[in-house]
């Protein structure tokens, strides 16, 4: 299965080996990774979420043309992946319509080994008390999980996150009181307003003051959060984790490739 | 008054750490509450698609609903009177008041109200309002505008309740106790209805099928002001009109659960006309409600029920205060969508004052799509932002529009991230020594010279 690896602009510079562990985990599952040359350098949701679409250029136009022989491409960031999901096809210029309709389906990273690789466990053992923070966008957008907010009689979507390394030997998965807090990143907002922003992260962190590691599927999140820290949990992206804990220990056999 | 920037005012709650750490407590609490209410409601979400539907429906009927609604409620005796703008509120309502030489007035909740400035216009003619709300009654007499839109003195400790009710209700100093704090605004509150010349009152629902007024309380504040004097007027914006009776069950279940996690509010009261001897006068007000309405993209903001459950829910809300969105809008989300959108010169920032995060949306009974909203006001108001945000932006898009330039850049700005002040230095997470494209170049080189490798490291657990 040929899959394209993209990382976004702030992972390439800020926390390449978030994208070197993810590589390295999607080559151990025996998968043909694309990183393309030709990728664009960002996904583009900085100038829609700060009001300007017009500065997205042909950055959808540009992905989907790097990426046109892949069968999915996987994104170690929910957040790039939600603005993809959503906000290409809508923006891309009528010339390069084709293309963007035609792009390979986008998954962040542990739900293209649940959805698209259909695992359900992880071999390997990583010895500690896990946090797990959602992304804003992941959950909400990408529906990768159940907002706290959703209530009885509405879908109850599995998060792929929580699933999968709750079967990792010698992970204890803590989820905090309130599940699914925003870190207070923003992008932008961290920017406009950085004493609500900084507020939040320190928040963020004290909920997750009793886990030996704080994981999530968004290193813009734990990015921010790290600006922040003083002392309290290691920071780690999904990716990064599920290396670890693979170590040594044999890959996991793909039950049945397939792309939805 | 020139009103600071969301990100200025905010700081008059944030930059104090403990009270911040208390406000989000409180406000948390009541979104707790409500996640158990809505818990208890097996078909929440049929309910939510439900009310959504009805609510969309209305707006897309408004004109023909808002006139059946009208001639009902006149064909029992309620007289109607139409209020373009705040303007025209304030007249009609300051004019029913002085023809009948009214001097005390009782008001219940409205944010209409507020909205439409009309407590200092009737101060100004020389009536005295009383808010009769119990949060109402306490921002009122310390003369600050309401902080929430359910609960309107949510910023103040009981302590301070207890100081401001030492000052005006002559209560012993130091009292802290919320019952005995009560009962001295409650017997203050009597005299005062029972003096009241004249009753105003909000308006929660109006229902076009029968013309009736519904105003929900957990006071009964509404309903002794609406009874006791013998001129009662209800203040409405145009959006509060559902199309039916059978509707209003759905409605009073979700509006009490959300705000309050209420299974319903203690006092709802339906009033279809005047009682005997008595004057029901309904001011229907549009002030700016029937643009959003011509405006596809913001319109569904006006099927918002003012719950208050997107504000209870907004982690910026919760640490930046009710008074950081400014005086006469609605705080939180819905408030900055409002906002923004009737005075996007004075008030588009208030579009910035989210993480996007999707929390409101998720929680609101009728699924108002405000992250959505709040990007396409960040656009419609994008001119006004500060020239460094907008060249910066300008700039970013520039450079990676190309990913070879992109990378230039990125070298660049990764060796300059040493010459940032160490404050600043601080906030931003320092570059790694090779990008993930270069470290991918060198990867590739390696492995079509040495074959697949198998890389990673062979510890597993947590380094600290």
């Amino acid at each position: 299965m040929r899959v394209g690896l993209y990382v976004p602009c702030f992972v390439d510079r800020l926390a390449p080996e978030v994208g070197m562990a993810a590589w390295t985990v999607l080559e151990r599952l025996g998968l043909d990774v694309v990183v393309s040359e030709d990728a664009p350098a960002c996904c583009g949701q900085p100038f829609c979420s700060s009001g300007r679409p017009q500065l997205l250029g042909d950055l959808p136009g540009d992905f989907a043309r790097a990426f046109r022989d892949c069968e999915a491409v996987v994104l170690p960031s929910a957040s790039c992946t939600a603005f993809i999901h959503h906000h290409h096809e809508a923006s891309a210029r009528a010339i390069d319509l084709r293309a963007v309709t035609d792009a390979p389906p986008v998954f962040a990273f542990l739900d293209f080994l649940w959805t698209a690789l259909g695992l359900r466990a992880l071999p390997g053992r990583f010895e500690a008390r896990v946090g797990l923070h959602p992304g804003c966008h992941g959950l909400r957008e990408l529906r990768l999980g159940t907002p706290s907010e959703e209530g009885p009689g509405g879908p109850q979507e599995v998060d792929p996150a929580a699933a999968l390394l709750a079967t990792i030997d010698g992970l204890e998965l803590v989820l905090p009181e309130r599940a699914d807090e925003c870190c207070g990143f923003g992008g932008i907002f961290s920017v406009t307003e950085p004493h609500v922003s900084a507020r939040m992260a320190r928040d963020r962190l004290s909920a997750f003051s009793s886990v030996d590691v704080l994981v999530s599927e968004d290193p813009s999140c734990l990015l921010h959060l790290s600006t922040v820290k003083q002392g309290g949990p290691r920071l780690m992206t999904t990716a990064e984790l599920v290396l670890a804990a693979l170590g040594a220990a044999p890959s996991p056999t793909v039950p049945s490739p397939m792309v939805p | 008054m020139t009103r600071r920037p969301h990100p200025v005012a905010a700081r008059q709650l944030v930059d104090d750490l403990a009270r911040t750490s208390w406000h989000d407590k409180a406000v948390w609490h009541v979104r707790a509450k409500r996640d158990a209410a809505v818990s208890e409601v097996a078909d929440w979400q049929a309910l939510r698609h439900h009310a959504q539907a009805v609510r969309r429906y209305g707006l897309e009927h408004l004109d023909e609903l808002i006139a059946q609604f009208a001639k009902n409620a006149s064909s029992h005796g309620v007289v109607i009177h139409w209020a373009p703008t705040a303007a025209d509120l304030r007249d009609t309502v300051g004019g029913l008041l002085k023809e009948r030489g009214v001097e005390r007035v009782v008001k219940s909740k409205s944010m209409l109200t507020e909205e439409c400035g009309l407590n200092p216009h009737l101060a100004a003619l020389g009536i005295d309002v009383v808010d009769t709300d119990l949060g109402e009654r306490i921002v009122q007499l310390r003369q600050e505008p309401p902080s929430h839109i359910v609960m309107p003195a949510i910023h103040l400790k009981r302590s301070e309740v207890g100081a401001t009710f030492h000052t005006h209700l002559g209560t012993p100093a130091g009292e802290t106790d919320p019952t005995r704090l009560t009962r001295a605004a409650r017997r203050d509150l009597r005299q005062r209805f029972l003096g009241a010349q004249a009753g105003i009152t909000g308006v929660n629902f109006a229902v076009a099928e029968d013309g009736a007024l519904v105003v929900c309380t957990n006071e009964g504040n509404a309903d002794l002001g609406a009874h006791l004097p013998p001129l009662h007027i209800a203040c409405m914006g145009i959006d509060k009109v559902i199309p039916r009776r059978a509707d209003l069950p759905v409605f009073l279940r979700m509006l009490a659960r959300s705000a309050t996690g209420q299974p319903i509010t203690a006092y709802t009261s339906i009033f279809r006309g005047p009682r005997e001897g008595a004057e029901l006068h309904l001011v229907i007000v549009d002030n700016g409600r029937s643009r959003l309405l011509g405006d596809p993209e913001l319109r569904a903001a006006l099927t918002c029920i003012r719950c208050g459950a997107c504000l209870n829910t907004c982690p910026v809300y919760r640490r930046s205060g009710g008074h950081s969105y400014g005086d006469g809008v609605l705080p939180g989300p819905i408030g900055a969508v409002l906002g923004a959108a009737r005075a996007p010169e004075t008030h588009g920032d208030l579009a910035h004052a989210s993480t996007l995060c999707g929390s409101c949306r998720e929680v609101c009974p009728v699924g108002v799509p405000l992250p959505a909203q709040l990007q396409v006001l960040r656009a419609r108001a994008a001119s006004a932002r500060p020239w460094w945000e907008r060249a910066g932006l300008r700039l970013m898009a520039h450079v990676l529009a190309d990913p070879v330039r992109a990378e230039r850049w990125g070298d660049w700005l990764s060796w300059a991230h040493r010459l940032l002040p160490k404050r600043a230095a601080r906030r931003m997470p320092p570059p790694a020594r090779h990008s993930f494209r270069q470290l991918a170049r060198a990867r590739r080189q390696r492995s079509t010279t040495a074959g697949p490798t198998t890389a990673g490291p062979t510890t597993a657990g947590p380094k600290k």
